[in-house]
């Protein structure tokens, strides 16, 4: 690539970084709340909710995310249901996370003492306002780093939209390597667009782990 | 005398068609398969030593390249080509190792050098000349669009308002991006994505060669094509650069590949009747965008 294409196609492939970037906000905006209904879900002591939450959980996290978005992008037009394959992505993309996430905040809430627990009932909590008020938001503060790496996991993920003609940074990539025949220098472009949204997320999650560790 | 000349008349034409067909067989007969005779230390040498020649083919475009399911093995009338090859090289066609490719890894598998050439489906285009060399042509297909039965796309002018499934890095993308400005295009991973894609109604035209809906008769019910045709494809061998005695050497097996009547056989042991004659060597100008 001489310099004069470069440019042109670096902005070919920002609109696909754009792309990405707003599709991993939305994934990480609606899997973190619903993978945190889950994980409560598997941990109360009611067994229909935490047959309900485990299930979900064992099918999420063991059906490979590539399958998913095929399901709701070729799968469903089939019963009448079509689409756009972006929002198929970030259906897809969440399902998949939220069983992670789930299980991250479960653990989160058996970390806390039971002691807590029973402090917080002692004091005239119910079984909710026990949760909410003193378990759940140390939980949280447990897992933080952990949800920061699935949230890095949501980015590489998301790659996988290229597969079904959604204009992503990795879509991008694979046109413009078709185009120009240049498939080392663009993809390691691509990698360094990848690593540019990454590493700032890398780094937070480091400072949230050294923050947890002092407060421990 | 009437009858005298028209004698000599006849006698005349049975001279002439007998020493067209001498002419014929004489021809033919010339027409031997060529031996291999590259110079040491070339190309040609080097895969002559190895002992075996490495082909890039499809697995995925049936009766041309395509892995057979029950049996795992590829087969079509590239693939039977890559064997023929492999027969003039190595006076046996078990000479030969089948490589995979797809649309997008064909230039990039043969400039790294991990196939001697392809015979994919690979059609010559004027920006592909700038990577790699191209041989002879060995079959014309052209590009055409699928729709669905109700579809109210008649013709090709109707494209620009549709949307349009393409596999991603073949000519079809770059094609219909310049010639239907206002369409929307779906670009997917391979014909059988963008084929689903029509399929579930996603795209409103599916467009492939005419060669891959060759191979999809049984699952075409319910779509009609159109006839014109968007393009011609000229398809031939690709080589990495440099390796002029290799492509001298492919040019001239294609070249008795065809006139041995070769062609023609596997043409019809794989694709079918009718049987066209095969294209010539060389494409026309205007075919090669």
């Amino acid at each position: 690539m001489t310099g004069a294409q470069a440019w042109p196609s670096l902005s070919f492939l920002l609109e696909g970084f754009r792309l990405t970037i707003w599709l991993t906000f939305l994934c990480a905006a609606c899997s973190l709340p619903l993978g945190a209904v889950v994980g409560i879900a598997r941990s109360t002591p009611v067994l229909a909710l935490r047959a309900a939450g485990t299930a979900y959980v064992e099918f999420f996290r063991n059906v490979p995310p590539l399958i998913l978005l095929f399901f709701f992008y070729f799968g469903l037009p089939g019963v009448g249901v079509t689409v756009e394959g972006f929002t198929c992505g970030v259906i897809a993309l969440t399902l998949y996370t939220a069983a992670f996430v789930a299980e991250s905040v479960r653990a989160g809430i058996a970390a806390v003492d039971r002691g807590q627990v029973e402090a917080a009932r002692s004091l005239g909590f119910g079984y909710l306002g026990a949760l909410r008020y003193v378990v759940f938001p140390q939980a949280v503060a447990m897992v933080l780093p952990a949800l920061g790496n699935i949230t890095i996991g949501i980015v590489k993920n998301t790659a996988l939209v290229a597969t079904i003609g959604v204009a992503d940074l990795m879509h991008q990539g694979e046109v413009l390597e078709s185009r120009t025949f240049a498939t080392f220098s663009t993809f390691t472009t691509v990698a360094l667009f990848y690593l540019a949204l990454i590493i700032p997320m890398s780094l937070g999650v480091n400072a949230l782990d050294r923050r947890r560790r002092r407060m421990a | 005398m009437q009858s005298n000349r028209s004698i000599l008349s006849w006698g005349r034409t049975a001279l002439t068609i007998l020493a067209a067909a001498f002419a014929l067989s004489a021809w033919q007969a010339l027409a031997q398969p060529p031996r291999p005779d590259f110079p040491p230390g070339s190309y040609g040498d080097k895969v002559l030593k190895r002992g075996k020649v490495i082909i890039g083919v499809r697995y995925d475009i049936p009766l041309y390249g395509f892995q057979n399911p029950k049996t795992g093995a590829v087969e079509g009338f590239e693939v039977d080509m890559g064997k023929e090859l492999a027969r003039a090289l190595f006076g046996d066609p078990s000479k030969v190792e089948f490589r995979q490719v797809v649309s997008r890894t064909r230039i990039p598998m043969l400039q790294e050098g991990v196939v001697d050439v392809v015979i994919a489906n690979l059609t010559q285009t004027k920006k592909r000349m700038e990577e790699i060399d191209f041989t002879d042509m060995y079959n014309l297909a052209g590009m055409q669009a699928l729709v669905p039965e109700a579809s109210p796309i008649k013709a090709l002018k109707d494209l620009n308002n549709a949307t349009i499934a393409v596999a991603k890095g073949g000519t079809g993308e770059q094609h219909m991006r310049q010639a239907y400005p206002q369409a929307k295009l779906l670009l997917l991973d391979s014909h059988g994505d963008s084929f689903q894609a029509l399929v579930s109604r996603r795209a409103t035209v599916f467009v492939a060669d005419d060669t891959t809906l060759q191979g999809m008769q049984e699952k075409l019910k319910g779509f009609r094509v159109i006839p014109e045709r968007l393009t011609f494809e000229p398809h031939a061998m690709g080589v990495a650069k440099g390796r002029p005695e290799f492509v001298a050497f492919l040019n001239a097996f294609i070249r008795d590949f065809k006139a041995s009547g070769k062609w023609k056989e596997l043409y019809r042991k794989n694709v079918g009747d009718p049987v066209p004659e095969p294209p010539p060597g060389v494409p026309e100008p205007q075919w090669l965008r």
